[in-house]
């Protein structure tokens, strides 16, 4: 796996848009105003649509070997299929781990932030994180080719993030809208930066968990060997 | 003559990408250009398609000097490009609609060409498809009649069989040979398959490093190298320590050992048979065969056997 | 020959699902959260079309992008240019049919807004012509993008930019500070703010702002014409 994780990791970092990603992105998105009222500023659930989109482009190597039939190369050799999906996810994962604690080192000068806000939104976002590779690979299942995959990918996050809370404050939807966003895991993201930042840490565990479930149910489809 | 390649040079900064490469295509001959990758055969189609200009040299076509971008000679032309250019998105029937009316064609008469190039390359009823469902074959076929709508005087086809079942490849062969004798097309044929250029060519061009190094029929080619006998002689169990006792024979002027076989070279006329089956004979012998040397052995005994794209350690 | 341009960008059946599907749902659901309980949707539907609308015009240059990538940036560069055919037509076509379907979208969207939201439009004619201003600009864009810079990934890159870049700098995706600075660039950073601010102009009978607005525009189309011919120039070779 370790092999699988070094390859990965070299071939994420060769991209450019990786650090673009990583390092340019997280820039941008602090800099964005707060709101007026006393919500959480809008920097900190945006971000969870960079790390949906920095999930995706990193997790392309994976379509990318199904495409150019690598993966059937890989399948001939002794590695086992979860080394591959494990040693790909835990490079992934360390990227984004950079990109995360670097964007909470700018919250922290930006907006002053609480030491337990700075942990507790940290680790919702790794939590997200994960379960963005996740839906990554589950996605990238369903096609064939990058072109198209990322096509249909850039309306279906960007649905999920504005029906999630992501890009509008969830202080904003009716109470009807927010009975059917439920369904979304970018809703129990969204509604977690929020608790967190009001400072109700009762429920974290709890929304914690069902992003977790999604996270499972997404690598349970996703890490399916499929040539 | 349909085509006058003469002392044509052609710089890329400072590669010499043609020097001195002169070429010739009389009506009805198929012509065929043989040469190892970064030989310039496709800087030479690039020029006599117009797409780039001479540094030296004349390219005379259609009886007209042309040195770039011409409309009328490219009128007449019909490029069959080396990688499948379609578009995949829409079906076959519109992709010769467009390349049909890129080059003319208008109305019933467009109608009836896509008609007969359908016939011609094997697609008709399949012309409502998207390419995209094609395999790769039937897609080099699309390739080849989105170039031939127009009735070109002039076809140039390179490495039009690539990738492709051997179907396919024998089914585009014949399409060259019955085009040139039916139609009085002036074909050239770019192809790293020697054997397909040998079966169909009046002609060949061996070039390499931007010059020709060979020319003439593929009969008077082979004849160059017709001075040698090729001797292949299999064996249970070799020893390479035979090797010597070979090549001290009188005659052999090259001897090696790939596996199981001996291939001997010998000098023409010369027949040392019984010497080498006696140096041979500790050995159990399975097969014997006097080999003429073939259009392969000419390209590789000119170009030389080593990789032009890379070493190998 | 144009037609069959036009048959390329009809074809893309995943286009027209993000580039009328995705605004109608924003749309709808933007208007609908900005409406209190109980209240029609239509009061604020119109301006949530305008904004969204702009917005997507600049992803409908994706169209010529692609369409010129495919054409001049593959193998398929070397038989088009074997074609008795000056390469140009082959730009402007591509622009021309791109411009057209993305209009056409456009009506499919402000239809679905008057009809299904209820949103009404002061004079829609005069609207319309803007939109058609701002695709206009985003199609040549993406043609002088990709033509300059000849990677697909890099072109990609710098549409994506103005794609979101240009809205932000002109107030739609979350209010700006409000300073001289601001104000300035929510009225004339791009092409895009240009067409706002003719549009409020529109929405609020103010005649200098439209004259201002769609003159911007155009003077900005005038210039990157230019840049194109010229760059058009490379594809002969």
């Amino acid at each position: 796996m370790m092999v699988v994780y070094s390859l990965a990791l070299k071939r994420a970092i060769k991209q450019k848009i990786t650090l673009v990603m990583v390092m340019l992105f997280p820039v941008i998105i602090i800099l964005i105003p707060p709101f007026p009222y006393n919500i959480i500023p809008f920097s900190f659930t945006i971000y969870g649509l960079v790390i949906m989109f920095t999930a995706f482009i990193l997790t392309k190597q994976v379509l990318d070997d199904r495409a150019q039939k690598t993966i059937v190369r890989i399948a001939a050799s002794p590695l086992n299929h979860y080394a591959y999906v494990g040693g790909h996810v835990s490079a992934y994962m360390s990227i984004l781990l950079v990109q995360v604690v670097f964007f909470m080192l700018l919250a922290v000068f930006r907006f002053s932030v609480s030491p337990q806000f700075f942990l507790v939104s940290s680790l919702i976002y790794i939590v997200f994180a994960l379960m963005s590779i996740a839906f990554s690979l589950f996605w990238h299942l369903f096609f064939k080719s990058y072109a198209t995959s990322i096509a249909v990918y850039s309306v279906v996050a960007n649905i999920m993030a504005l029906a999630g809370g992501l890009t509008v404050p969830l202080e904003m939807f009716p109470e009807r809208v927010k009975d059917v966003v439920v369904v979304l895991p970018t809703y129990w993201f969204a509604y977690s930066l929020d608790a967190s930042y009001n400072g109700t840490y009762t429920n974290i565990g709890y929304t914690l968990a069902i992003l977790a479930a999604f996270t499972i149910g997404f690598f349970a489809i996703g890490s399916k060997r499929s040539f | 003559m349909v085509v006058k390649l003469n002392n044509v040079i052609k710089r890329f900064d400072n590669r010499l990408a043609l020097d001195y490469f002169n070429l010739e295509i009389g009506k009805g001959e198929v012509v065929g250009l043989l040469g190892p990758n970064g030989a310039g055969k496709t800087t030479s189609i690039n020029a006599m398609v117009g797409l780039l200009e001479l540094d030296e040299g004349t390219i005379e076509i259609f009886g007209r000097k042309v040195n770039g971008a011409s409309n009328d000679i490219k009128q007449r032309i019909g490029l069959v490009t080396q990688e499948v250019t379609i578009y995949e998105d829409i079906s076959a029937y519109e992709n010769l609609l467009f390349f049909g009316k890129l080059y003319g064609l208008r109305g019933e008469r467009l109608k009836q060409r896509i008609e007969e190039v359908a016939r011609m390359i094997g697609l008709e009823g399949r012309l409502k498809e998207n390419p995209k469902r094609y395999s790769g074959g039937m897609k080099r076929r699309l390739n080849i009649g989105c170039s031939i709508l127009h009735e070109p005087e002039l076809l140039i086809m390179d490495e039009p069989t690539v990738g492709i079942d051997p179907q396919s490849r024998n089914y585009i062969l014949e399409f060259v040979k019955k085009m040139a004798k039916e139609t009085d097309t002036a074909i050239l044929y770019t192809s790293h398959y020697i054997g397909e250029v040998e079966a169909i060519s009046d002609r060949v061009y061996i070039v390499d490093e931007g010059h020709n190094i060979a020319s003439g029929t593929v009969s008077e080619l082979i004849g160059k190298v017709k001075g040698d006998n090729h001797i292949h002689i299999d064996v249970d169990q070799p020893q390479e320590s035979v090797l010597d006792d070979l090549k001290k024979l009188a005659d052999v002027k090259e001897v090696s050992l790939n596996e199981n076989r001996f291939q001997i070279v010998t000098y023409a006329g010369v027949n040392i048979m019984d010497k080498l089956i006696a140096k041979l004979s500790p050995f159990t012998i399975r097969n014997v065969r006097n080999n003429e040397p073939s259009l392969e052995d000419v390209f590789l005994s000119l170009t030389g056997k080593s990789l032009r794209d890379g070493t190998v350690d | 020959m144009l037609r069959f341009y036009g048959l390329r960008v009809l074809k893309d059946y995943l286009g027209h699902v993000i580039l009328i599907g995705l605004p109608i749902f924003m749309i709808t659901f933007m208007s609908y959260i900005n409406t209190p309980e109980g209240e029609s949707v239509a009061a604020v539907a119109g301006t949530i079309t305008i904004a969204f609308l702009l917005m997507f015009h600049i992803f409908g240059a994706a169209y010529t992008h692609e369409g010129i990538e495919k054409d001049f940036f593959t193998p398929m560069r070397m038989r088009l240019k074997a074609a008795p055919v000056n390469p140009v037509r082959f730009i402007v076509a591509m622009i021309v049919y791109s411009v057209l379907i993305s209009f056409a979208q456009t009506l499919v969207i402000l239809a679905y807004s008057m009809v299904v939201l209820g949103a009404a439009f002061q004079n829609l004619p005069l609207v319309l012509l803007l939109f058609i201003i701002n695709i206009v600009f985003s199609q040549l864009m993406a043609a002088v993008v990709i033509l300059k810079l000849k990677k697909a990934a890099k072109a990609q890159a710098v549409m994506m930019a103005y794609a979101i870049g240009g809205p932000v700098l002109a107030g739609f995706m979350f209010p700006l500070p409000e300073n001289t600075f601001t104000r300035f660039l929510e009225r004339y950073s791009t092409p895009v703010a240009h067409i706002r601010t003719a549009i409020t102009g529109v929405l609020n009978s103010d005649t200098t702002d439209i004259v201002l607005g769609a003159a911007l525009a155009l003077a900005f189309i005038a210039i990157i014409t230019v840049v194109l011919v010229r760059l058009s120039e490379s594809v002969k070779t």
